[in-house]
């Protein structure tokens, strides 16, 4: 049997050496696949648009002078724009620069029965 | 006690090769991602019931974008298919990306506002049957 003084040691300069080599490395692997691969973050503007898109649509066509109250009646924070090519209109507070947004083409009616191209962008944070 | 330390530094060096070679095939290896073509689907369904004012050979004829389709589609070389056609690339050139309206008589290409997709691009389409016709939507980023 032999003593612990006997036993095969790695110096303790290398060891720390090789540890934090391999620390950088595996960050650096770790880096390297959060930039490759695409991201997983979760869409909370898409189903939000779908939503709302849905409560302002009337056969066919958003109302815009529903858009107040259905803003006002959701949970969370949420903006909405809706802009056609001579009006724009817009409901909830301002939204963070880094908040989600999604937008979609709709038509938009208008007062005098005429139905205006535009399209409905909608911020969630 | 030197030469377990020399072994320690090559079990490390081969380690960091291994993350290395890991790291690279991660770069080649990974699918490139591409953009999914913008949805054709709400853009052709606005653009239908969207309303236009569009001078016909009599009078201004008010109607709906796809009624205006339709009808240019008739007689695709007169004064009435310039302007809509004038009407609806400029709702077309709204749209983010690259977007093309084809109105189909007969599965023949009957009527076409905006450029046509490239034969590589990913495009996604809607179509609308209106009447006797179809009109379809394709989009793609350009």
């Amino acid at each position: 049997m032999s003593s612990s003084s006997d036993r095969a040691q790695a110096d303790p300069i290398v060891a720390l050496v090789c540890v934090a080599v391999l620390t950088v490395a595996l960050a650096g692997y770790a880096a390297t696949y959060g930039r490759v691969l695409p991201e997983s973050d979760r869409d909370h503007a898409g189903p939000a648009l779908d939503r709302l898109a849905s409560a302002l649509t009337d056969s066919g066509v958003v109302h815009p002078n529903r858009l107040d109250a259905v803003v006002s009646a959701r949970d969370g924070h949420v903006n909405v724009t809706l802009a056609t090519r001579n009006a724009t209109w817009n409901a909830g507070p301002t939204p963070p620069g880094d908040a989600d947004s999604a937008n979609r083409p709709v038509a938009v009616v208008r007062g005098n029965g005429t139905v205006a191209f535009g399209t409905l962008r909608v911020v969630v944070w | 006690m030197v030469a377990r330390g020399i072994s320690t530094a090559a079990d490390t060096v081969l380690a960091v090769s291994l993350v290395a070679a890991a790291a690279t095939a991660l770069v080649v290896l990974a699918p490139v991602a591409t953009p999914a073509p913008p949805d054709a689907g709400p853009a052709l369904d606005a653009l239908a019931v969207t309303t236009a004012t569009v001078n016909a050979a009599a009078s201004p004829v008010r109607a709906s974008l796809a009624t205006h389709l339709v009808a240019a589609a008739n007689l695709p070389r007169g004064s009435y298919a310039r302007a809509v056609r004038t009407a609806v690339s400029a709702r077309l050139d709204s749209l983010p990306g690259r977007a093309e309206i084809l109105v189909l008589n007969d599965a023949s290409r009957a009527f076409a506002v905006g450029p046509t997709p490239p034969p590589d691009a990913d495009v996604s389409a809607a179509s609308l049957p209106v009447g006797n016709a179809t009109v379809v939507l394709r989009r793609w980023w350009a």
